[in-house]
């Protein structure tokens, strides 16, 4: 099936399998922040935005995202770079895959509510599952982000 | 899941017309569950351009289109307190952005949060070829043949909660509760492990918490006994609540 997707602003026209699913496209054209983990919209790693919307990119299919807006972490880099540094100051990172995941979520969330308090944080972080560490870092990392980094 | 054959019709009817004739056509709401299947579809007919989302509310009377997000409803101001805390913990914000009430309803699945939160509040639905029944019909009995449903309504109620129990916070509920207040008081009780279930009290007191009238059973989440204990819990918890 021929779709054109607007990936971070550009258009890309291809054909597409009707059961194909956004990572794997967005992955075939080099969009590799997004990464596959539990593949079943459980864990988060492959959050991305659909028209301003966080969805798993795992579970959303090509051809349903024909002549829609997406958003990889590629086309947010800014917004990321700021909250990733307040993530390296605290140390957050230990294997790093579900970072792209969690800054996803993350710039979604400011996107709806740009001065939520540090439960609202948590529950919408819910879905982002990370195998390192206990999120203790992310937290802090996130209060320090919101306390004077906004 | 393997698909042959994906359409996204504009037109009600087609998709209908399509669904009917179609051997192994399936529907595609949010796609969620949909997607874990190990299994090829010969056609999925996405409902996605029918414009069969959206909440509204005229006199008292609350219809949420079949379509809608779970999302929406966790963040309505237009919904009761059951529905708004009966989605906040079903997976994470990116599944309920595309996980549709429809979806949650046409399972029939036993873990619902959504199924239970509606059976508490006596709703009705509305099926393109069937017409209108209730949700506990539909729980109970399913539907002869296949249909698409439309949209989903109940009464506004006086008050309303909904409290589960979850081993962690994205998890299926290893027992749910929802209690609506009009004139009674109705209890549904969700993750029994079976299906939701509900039973209408004159009143809210310690003779409810026994919970007589619901059927519990064990299986590797917890025991029959551990599960009707939760209930209770959760359901005083309610009671204390202001319920």
């Amino acid at each position: 099936m021929e779709v054109t997707l607007i990936i971070n602003g550009d258009h890309y026209g291809f054909s597409a399998e009707p059961d194909e699913v956004l990572l794997d496209t967005l992955r075939k054209l080099g969009f590799k922040s997004v990464k596959r983990g539990c593949d079943t919209a459980s864990c988060g790693v492959c959050n991305i935005l659909v028209d301003g919307k966080l969805v798993p990119s795992c579970a959303f299919l090509t051809v349903r995202a024909n002549r829609r807006n997406i958003t990889t972490l590629e086309g947010v880099s800014k917004q990321a770079e700021e909250i990733g540094n307040f993530f390296m100051a605290e140390g957050v990172e230990q294997c790093g895959f579900c970072t792209p995941g969690h800054m996803m979520s993350l710039i979604a969330l400011f996107n709806e509510n740009p001065h939520p308090d540090i439960e609202t944080v948590k529950h919408y972080l819910a879905g982002n599952m990370c195998r390192c560490s206990g999120y203790e870092g992310q937290h802090r990392a996130i209060e320090a982000f919101m306390g004077g980094g906004k | 899941m393997r698909i042959t054959r994906y359409i996204q019709p504009n037109d009600l009817n087609e998709a209908y017309e399509r669904l009917v004739e179609t051997k192994g056509a399936v529907i595609m709401a949010g796609g969620m569950f949909l997607r874990l299947q190990h299994r090829t579809l010969p056609l999925v007919i996405d409902l996605g351009h029918l414009g069969l989302d959206g909440i509204s509310s005229a006199g008292g009377l609350v219809t949420i289109g079949a379509m809608t997000p779970l999302r929406c409803l966790e963040t309505s101001q237009d919904l009761p307190d059951i529905l708004k805390k009966g989605t906040r913990q079903v997976a994470g914000v990116a599944v309920r952005n595309m996980a549709t009430v429809g979806g949650s309803i046409m399972g029939r699945y036993p873990f619902s949060d959504v199924a239970c939160c509606l059976l508490a509040l006596d709703a009705k639905l509305k099926f393109h070829y069937h017409g209108e029944m209730t949700l506990q019909s539909f729980l109970d009995h399913g539907l002869e043949g296949e249909d698409i449903l439309l949209e989903v309504f109940f009464e506004m109620p006086e008050a309303s909660d909904y409290k589960s129990f979850r081993k962690t916070y994205t998890d299926f509920p290893t027992v749910a509760v929802g209690v609506v207040k009009r004139e009674s008081y109705t209890v549904a009780i969700g993750a029994r492990p079976g299906r939701a279930k509900k039973w209408t009290y004159d009143e809210m007191n310690r003779q409810t918490l026994a919970l007589e009238a619901f059927e519990f059973s064990s299986d590797r989440r917890a025991s029959a006994e551990y599960r009707k204990q939760l209930a209770a819990a959760l359901l005083e918890d309610i009671m204390e609540g202001g319920m």
